[in-house]
């Protein structure tokens, strides 16, 4: 079945444990949320059925809506700050020796080794009031009052940058990896200055990779639980902490299950603009 | 030239900003006091004596140690399989059968967590190792698919072809030309769904309720009370880590991972 | 860090108060009727006007806390200078060195229990009930008492001193007086909806 000539069916046969894992963990409970979107909720009690209250109950509520936006300009934030920091690390390792290049490697990927609620407790030690930034800064006399870089959505966001720069700048490096470097050069042989043959060669060249990373990291983003919870001090709400909460506090799942497929929606128009895209510049 | 100097100093500052807090965490491991406070005043190692000693710490990390272990394997096992279907299989097709095997990777793993535990509430299996490392495979196999996928595109066919017309039968073929070439990918597949299990927190929150992991350990520590050995524990998990790393890195697989959004 | 000590929670809306201060995002329900309490209402209907007074809250406040350790961490890091917080857990906070003292506020407080329950069906109701008597005893909870500071409902429990009836609050026949009753079938049957707008406070912009 692994025959060298492309395209036996058999071959798919390989996918059956990945199908048989996948159906249980995956597609039934995605097919159960859905199922459970449309059932009717009424004090605490779940009757299966085809309805869409629980989506106008969503639509309406003045919550569902206002906090699924507030999700989507925080995972914004992110994937900006990933573009614009990631963007130049991975210019940077294309630019550098093989050494330094695997050192670079080593210190962006070590944040994604660290559990997510480690490295929360880590950033409130350096945000807090009283953490090593703000006392730093009102040591050298630079401040007088502690800045407020948490409990908001500038400390959610910088935690969450801390990891999700990694899936920005490793797309990136690829695409610049792949461009090559004679175009480049025959540019700046014609004359082109250094940010000209930037701009005009070099990044274009390398935006898929951009493109790539920026909606990796706005859809993991629109997934945000833990950092937001740990460190947005409460006022930072993300759809995934409004349906944790509906889910293990009031115990309504079809509402949680309705506002997880809004979710999902949401994230397949990212992915299809993403898509439209990169189909426009290819 | 203008830029490079302006990278090189872009990149530096954002790699202090990637790893001081890490630098911080491992400082406070090493606090004596009895709460987290940056820069601690005395240093000692009496935070790792007391995750070692206590019952409720030894127990978390072995059942982490323990679910990560048998979903490692597995994962690869699943995964390689996978990727090598996809990757012999027709063309029609492919590129939706690969996002399909890498969306658990990507989809919001709290929406994920909430079909599990309701699948797992309809058969009895809430709070088993089983469902635990089911769930945990699910956010593994994605890992060895993207990197196993990677490294097959580096198979030479030629060699394959030769070893059949020397009359080689399918597990032949795999065992001797197909799994040599593939082997960094393998093996980096294999630590990153290591980890992945090791680290995961959302679908064991979901899923256990007296199976600790590791995780679940440090998030109920940080809910009763913020103590240094969080800090402890977590510096272990990121020295085994970074170990396991740099295992991948001197394989350079990592940057197939660059590959992950096709 | 603060210069005159609180002595209700009215005094948590004043200006100096700005960014130093927390509610519980646990209980929400008590941190809704608190601001009724505040504004010399009754603890319940939660309404528009309790959001208004949690509005005008905002400012002070720099944190909600769901867990205790988050609360206690905020203390000991100078993060927050006034919240609500269980009696039990402030004193060892202070008994540990942070400086921290807890006020009984003037509009009153109220006053939470834990209980025991044995469903109907269970497996061993016996064993059940001799776990409820084994930790009712009360030896146990005298220590429950002068080491954690919660009060019993054993009636024979007599406590030492004056200084452990302090910390358990609800120790002094002026505390008691204080302590405002909780009609739980309204909170329960509004619990919904409470949740639903409490959410929409918090996601609402401004703040600290």
């Amino acid at each position: 079945m692994l025959g060298s000539e492309d395209g036996s069916w058999k071959a798919w046969l390989l996918l059956l444990p990945v199908a048989a894992v996948y159906a249980a963990t995956f597609v039934v409970p995605l097919g159960l949320i859905f199922g459970l979107s449309l059932a009717e909720f009424d004090a605490g009690v779940v009757t299966p059925g085809f309805d869409l209250s629980n989506y106008e109950a969503a639509l309406t509520d003045g919550l569902t809506l206002p906090i699924l936006w507030r999700t989507v300009e925080l995972a914004a934030m992110v994937t900006i700050g990933a573009a614009v920091m990631g963007y130049p690390v991975a210019l940077q390792m294309r630019r550098s020796g093989p050494v330094l290049r695997t050192v670079i490697l080593a210190l962006i990927v070590a944040p994604l080794l660290t559990s997510v609620i480690v490295r929360n407790v880590a950033w409130l030690l350096v945000l807090g009031r009283t953490g090593f930034i703000n006392e730093t800064l009102m040591a050298t006399g630079l401040i007088s009052r502690p800045l407020p870089l948490m409990y908001n959505n500038f400390g959610v966001a910088l935690a969450t940058l801390h990891v999700y720069l990694t899936f920005a700048a490793l797309p990136i490096y690829a695409a610049l990896v792949s461009i090559d470097r004679r175009i480049e050069e025959s540019a700046a042989s014609l004359g082109a200055s250094p940010s000209a043959v930037f701009w005009r060669v070099t990044f274009p060249l390398s935006r898929s990779g951009l493109i790539a990373g920026c909606s990796l990291v706005f859809i993991l983003s629109m997934g945000l639980y833990l950092t937001p919870a740990i460190m947005g001090g409460s006022f930072v709400v993300t759809t995934p902490m409004l349906i944790t909460d509906l889910a293990r506090n009031q115990y309504n799942w079809p509402l949680a299950s309705a506002v997880s497929v809004l979710l999902l929606l949401a994230i397949g128009l990212i992915l299809m603009a993403t898509m439209s895209l990169q189909r426009r510049r290819g | 030239m203008k830029l490079p100097s302006l990278t090189l100093i872009a990149t530096l500052f954002i790699l202090v900003f990637l790893t001081a807090p890490l630098f911080i965490l491992i400082v406070q491991s090493f606090t004596a006091e009895a709460h987290l406070r940056f820069p601690p005043e005395s240093f000692g190692t009496r935070w790792y004596g007391y995750i070692f000693q206590s019952e409720p710490w030894r127990e978390a990390g072995l059942r982490s140690l323990l679910v990560a272990g048998i979903v490692a394997p597995g994962a690869l096992v699943i995964g390689t399989m996978a990727a090598l279907g996809l990757d012999r299989g027709p063309g029609f097709g492919r590129n939706g059968l690969y996002a399909l095997l890498i969306a658990p990777m990507v989809l919001p793993h709290l929406v994920l967590a909430l079909g599990m535990l309701h699948v797992a509430l309809s058969m009895g299996l809430e709070d088993t190792l089983l469902a635990i490392v089911l769930g945990h495979l699910t956010i593994a196999v994605p890992y060895v698919v993207v990197t196993v996928g990677a490294s097959l595109q580096s198979v030479d066919r030629m060699q394959e072809e030769a070893a059949r017309s020397l009359g080689a039968n399918d597990w032949n073929v795999f065992r001797h030309v197909i799994f040599p070439a593939i082997r960094p990918g393998v093996l980096g597949g294999a630590i990153f769904a290591f980890i992945a299990s090791f680290d995961e927190f959302i679908v064991t929150f979901f899923l256990a309720t007296f199976q600790n992991t590791l995780p679940l350990q440090i998030f109920s520590t940080l809910s009763f009370q913020v103590e240094p050995s969080i800090a402890a524990a977590s510096t272990l998990v990121l020295v085994g880590t970074a170990l396991l790393t740099a295992l991948i890195l001197t394989q350079g697989q990592v940057v197939a991972s660059g590959k992950i959004v096709k | 860090m603060l210069d005159t000590p609180p002595t209700a929670w009215r005094d948590m809306w004043k200006p100096e108060m700005r960014g130093i201060a927390a509610i519980n995002d646990a209980l929400a329900d008590q941190a809704m009727q608190m601001a009724n309490l505040a504004f010399g209402r009754d603890p319940t209907p939660v309404d528009d006007v309790t959001f208004e007074h949690l509005t005008a809250l905002r400012p002070n406040l720099i944190s909600l806390w769901s867990t205790v350790a988050q609360a206690e961490q905020l203390f000991r890091s100078g993060e927050v200078g006034i919240s609500p917080l269980w009696n039990g857990r402030v004193f060892k906070l202070i008994d540990r060195g942070v400086p921290l003292d807890f006020v009984v506020p003037e509009e009153g407080f109220f006053a939470r229990w834990n209980a025991y329950t044995v469903p109907r069906n269970a497996a061993n109701p016996d064993l059940a009930m001799e776990f409820i008597d084994y930790v009712m005893n009360e030896e146990r909870q005298l220590a429950l008492a002068v080491n954690l500071s919660y009060g019993s409902p054993n009636k024979n429990v007599v406590y030492p001193n004056d200084d452990v009836r302090r910390r358990i609050v609800v120790g002094t026949p002026e505390n008691i007086a204080k302590v405002v009753p909780e009609n739980f079938e309204e909170i329960a049957d509004n619990s919904e909806d409470w949740s639903r707008r409490w959410n929409q406070w918090k996601a609402a912009r401004g703040g600290a």
